[in-house]
């Protein structure tokens, strides 16, 4: 399987096994260099050799390939509340060749939160998932590092049960500035019954429904945040966006156990200078146009709903520090 | 799929046209008839299947 990748995960009642299926792609060599694990993919698939050919297997067959190559252990796991920096990070440390960088890959992130499977099973499959994304891809790899979506941060439990070696970090941000941005362009998980799990507000429909977008999408970031104060002294390192970028080649590395060189800092900065989801943009700060910009509504949501999880979070920081 | 050789060649094809005249050829030497037709069939129904089966989050 050498220069495949997993991609997908389906339920096939009627397939051998499990009834889980993967389905692969065929990456060869190259690497994860786009904002997100989905957009790699998506390049990929225009290969004329993937557009014709599929690949499925059971999911027994990547359990089997985790025991035969085991692929780089992972170095550190990135968790955030969404829009505060986290891709910044990811794509910093996706600039060195030495790195291996899944961002919010679906197939991760699914075994993370499906828990209707049993968690033995759950973190074989989790493990040997995590095994297969993080295989060296040009031979220079000795890093690898996953940013999990936002919502897994719920997940965090039973990911340091199935990687209790690995250090975490979260990533937070100004709730206000967190808040107008996702209104502005708003998550899946920001809208009322797109997606659900623990994380996302387990109410029934008719008690989100009537919720405000604000209130919602506050209550859900709010939960996020809360889930990492929760988890937080368990391996866990806090991490503010006022703090970026240098916390990467600081903090963020020390925590992770790297010593980067300064030409490696240096690569890694170069980055800085351009929008992490869309980097052929130059980046400009937006944090204060987003607080002045954000609506009363809103602004009393992330106070209700946010901020005393992200004081939380500042604390438990202070503490650290 | 377990042949290097033989993925090396198929993967290296950056048109679909070039890669189809590949795979048609390599059929004929193995007793298979492969159209472009029939292939373009199938990269259909791949890209329906990748459309209809999403991802679990």
């Amino acid at each position: 399987m050498k220069g495949w990748v997993p991609v997908r995960l389906a339920w096939n009642p009627g397939s051998q096994g499990p009834g889980l299926e993967v389905e692969w792609c065929w990456m060869g060599h190259d690497r994860f260099l786009h904002p997100f694990f989905d957009l790699t993919i998506q390049h990929a698939q225009r290969l004329p050799f993937n557009a014709l050919f599929t690949h499925r297997t059971s999911i027994d067959e990547l359990v089997a390939w985790h025991a035969a190559r085991p692929g780089i252990p992972p170095t550190g796991f990135i968790f955030h509340m969404s829009r505060c920096g986290s891709t910044l990070v990811s794509r910093m440390l996706a600039a060195l060749p030495e790195n291996v960088v899944i961002s919010e890959a679906g197939p991760i992130d699914y075994l993370a939160r499906a828990v209707a499977i049993p968690e033995e099973t759950r973190s074989a499959w989790l493990r040997a998932m995590v095994s297969a994304l993080g295989q060296q891809r040009t031979g220079e790899e000795t890093r690898y590092f996953i940013k999990f979506d936002s919502l897994s941060v719920d997940a965090l439990p039973f990911i340091r049960r199935t990687f209790p070696a690995v250090p975490w970090i979260f990533l937070y941000r100004d709730p206000e500035e967190v808040l107008a941005s996702q209104l502005s362009e708003p998550g899946a998980a920001m809208s009322p019954g797109i997606v659900r799990g623990p994380a996302v507000l387990d109410l029934p429909p008719d008690e989100t429904l009537p919720l405000s977008l604000e209130e919602y999408a506050a209550r859900v970031i709010g939960t996020l945040c809360r889930c990492a104060c929760v988890s937080a002294d368990n391996g866990g390192l806090l991490i503010n966006y006022t703090q970026l970028p240098r916390a990467v080649w600081a903090d963020i590395a020390a925590h992770f156990g790297i010593d980067f060189s300064s030409s490696e800092i240096e690569t890694m900065r170069s980055i800085v200078a351009f929008h992490a989801k869309h980097p052929r943009a130059k980046f400009a700060p937006d944090g204060e146009l987003k607080r002045i910009g954000i609506s009363p509504a809103a602004r009393e949501a992330a106070a209700h709903w946010i901020k005393p999880h992200f004081d939380q979070l500042e604390k438990l920081r202070s503490i650290r520090c | 799929m377990q042949d290097p050789a033989l993925m090396a060649e198929l993967t290296s094809s950056p048109a679909q046209s070039e890669l189809f005249a590949k795979v048609i050829a390599m059929g004929q030497q193995r007793g298979l008839r492969l159209t472009v037709s029939g292939l373009e069939e199938i990269v259909r129904a791949n890209r329906r299947s990748w459309l209809e089966r999403g991802t679990f989050q």
